[in-house]
């Protein structure tokens, strides 16, 4: 009996090997970038490669956005894969702050150049592995409103679709970008940290007279320019400790804690989770430690590749089929 | 934390794999699919195969080798030779390639290189620089490499390094070095300017050209050696000198991170 499986296609890379690997571990394979399709899909897989830009902004804020979202509220097994995954968080820092579907509380980051290839960890609170958790299936509670949010994204209302959107992702948090209301210079559009220190703000420029901002309100912050210099080895001084650099993109075979096994990557972003409960596994580079894989009831996303993890991937793909983990 | 790349390559002529002596002189080492798939079964991190084919013909059989061969792996497979526009990059992905690496083609045109990253994402663009080593001038400390093209025939009088640099800031996903002097001799990796390159761009290099025994793959990747993040070899594999097990048990055995062998292979799940 081969589980029939719907392969998201928005445009976000190759899908063949994806369609490939399935097929392999026996599932049924559909590919289809139509909202339709996708929104009645009993099993989902959601690729892609590269970045957040302008077409994953599209996404979201299209009809395909709201049936991935419609597959997710209902409970069907989605998996997001690199990419896919990302896009499950609320959005990526840099990029201008580009929005994901905001399923998962976090945000993307891009791993910085010249870090240590053999640093410790670092200090920010550990990410917890957890295994086996059973999927909470909730009911289609939601699925009335989910089936709104679709039929307006449909009719292109974006309107009412971020209306009906904002109340399906549990905490509304989408701050809501280029708006009058953070129109002070500095303010941070992407908005990732605590809110904005009201007292770094308001000392140094006492207010009653401030003269109305000269230019357009600050909504989008320019990414920071990507340097692309690394910090020289000191060559001429042979006693110095011989230290390696870390490059970007992230690219080859890493290990997984807590199961040792090795898993293919290529990317330079990475995903930095609000709740660690969310998180399956782990993988470190360069001493950042980020999440290899996540799982949210319903919802699996990994950051590598399985389709090209060889055995392991196959492996990893086949126990999505079958819904057992642990 | 990430491990070091062993990448066997097969060279590619009229759908048959070869190997030659710097860039000629070819020897036939067998059909493309079966050896692809050995390398992967003995758990080779990735496949590279290069188009050494000239002609139109050729061309166009190449795309049916990588078609042929990506369909049967479940590991990335990076190809390249002769990769001149847009339309190569598109046949080869849509034929099941990961990754392509553009040669010549990027120096004639270096904004070519940064409009097919933009298509198609950084990860898939692999910048491949072919360098020689100029002949030693007397007063002068450190070797001088130049960048060739056109198979090694053509002297460009680029500056190695700030080529790779140039290819990094293009979009390049990741950098192939290849030594011309060291390429088919099995003499090891030229590993002045592999870490050099190493050193010098943010992206990873791998290392390619003239390995003839494990110790060459050890030394390439070394710290303080080549410092490559991966290392490319052909003839070592092909000729049954080694396994891909072998050569990372070695690798192992010498501190150098790599995927461990693969058990021996059963059935994929």
């Amino acid at each position: 009996m081969a589980r029939e499986v719907t392969i998201v296609d928005a445009g976000l890379g190759n899908l063949a090997s994806v369609e490939r690997a399935l097929i392999q571990v026996g599932a049924a394979v559909r590919v289809s970038g139509d909202p339709d399709k996708v929104a009645t899909a009993r099993m989902v897989v959601f690729p892609g490669q590269g970045a957040f830009g302008p077409a994953t902004s599209a996404i979201v804020d299209g009809a395909l956005g709201a049936a991935l979202r419609m597959v997710i509220d209902r409970g069907d097994p989605f998996l997001g894969i690199c990419l896919g995954m990302q896009m499950l968080f609320d959005r990526s820092e840099e990029n201008a702050g580009h929005p994901g579907l905001g399923i998962l509380p976090g945000y993307c980051r891009r791993f910085p150049l010249g870090l240590d290839e053999d640093a410790e960890p670092n200090a920010r609170p550990p990410l917890v592995p957890i295994m086996a958790v059973e999927p909470k299936i909730e009911g289609g509670s939601k699925r009335e409103s989910m089936a709104a949010s679709i039929a307006a994204a449909l009719e292109g209302d974006q309107e009412a679709a971020a209306a009906a959107t904002t109340h399906l992702t549990s905490d509304g948090d989408e701050p809501p970008r280029s708006d009058d209301g953070n129109g002070e210079p500095g303010s941070d559009a992407a908005g990732t940290d605590a809110p904005p220190p009201a007292e770094g703000e308001a000392a140094p420029a006492p207010a009653p007279v401030a003269p109305p901002p000269p230019v357009a309100p600050v909504a989008v912050v320019a990414p920071p320019p990507v340097v692309h210099t690394i910090p020289a080895v000191a060559r001429d001084n042979p006693d110095a400790p011989l230290r390696r650099l870390v490059k970007v993109p992230h690219v080859g075979w890493n290990a997984v804690e807590p199961t040792g096994e090795h898993y293919y990557f290529v990317h330079s972003y990475y995903v930095e989770p609000e709740r660690p409960e969310d998180v399956m596994w782990v993988t470190s580079y360069g001493g950042i430690r980020f999440p290899a894989a996540v799982r949210y009831q319903n919802l699996l996303g990994c950051q590598f590749h399985p389709e090209k993890s060889q055995r392991a991937g196959l492996k990893f793909l086949r126990a999505f089929l079958l819904g057992g983990w642990g | 934390m990430l491990k070091r790349r062993i990448i066997p390559c097969l060279d590619i002529k009229n759908g048959r794999v070869v190997k030659g002596v710097h860039f000629a002189g070819l020897r036939d080492a067998g059909d493309p699919v079966e050896a692809a798939r050995a390398y992967d079964l003995q758990g080779a991190d990735e496949i590279c195969l290069l188009d050494i084919t000239a002609t139109t013909e050729g061309r166009e059989t190449f795309v049916e080798v990588v078609r042929r061969v990506s369909a049967q792996l479940f590991v990335p497979v990076t190809v390249g030779g002769g990769v001149r526009r847009d339309e190569d990059v598109r046949k080869l992905l849509g034929a099941g390639a990961d990754k392509v690496a553009i040669n010549s083609a990027a120096v004639a045109n270096p904004p070519l290189v940064r409009r097919l990253a933009e298509r198609y994402g950084s990860q898939a663009i692999v910048g491949a620089v072919d360098v020689r080593r100029l002949p030693a001038r007397p007063g002068e400390r450190e070797p001088l490499y130049e960048v060739v093209i056109h198979g090694g025939t053509r002297s460009t009088g680029l500056d190695v390094v700030s080529w790779c640099r140039q290819l990094a800031d293009l979009g390049a996903g990741e950098i192939l070095l290849t030594s011309m002097d060291r390429d088919g001799t099995r003499d090891g990796y030229d590993l002045w300017i592999t870490r050099e390159v190493a050193r010098a761009v943010p992206i990873p290099v791998i290392a390619s050209g003239g390995v003839g025994s494990l110790e060459h793959l050890r030394e390439g990747l070394a710290t303080g050696w080549g410092e490559a993040d991966a290392a490319l070899a052909a003839s070592i594999f092909h000729f049954g000198l080694y396994s891909i097990a072998q050569a990372k048990r070695y690798l192992l055995d010498h501190d150098i991170p790599v995927r461990p062998p693969e058990p021996a292979h059963p059935a994929l799940v």
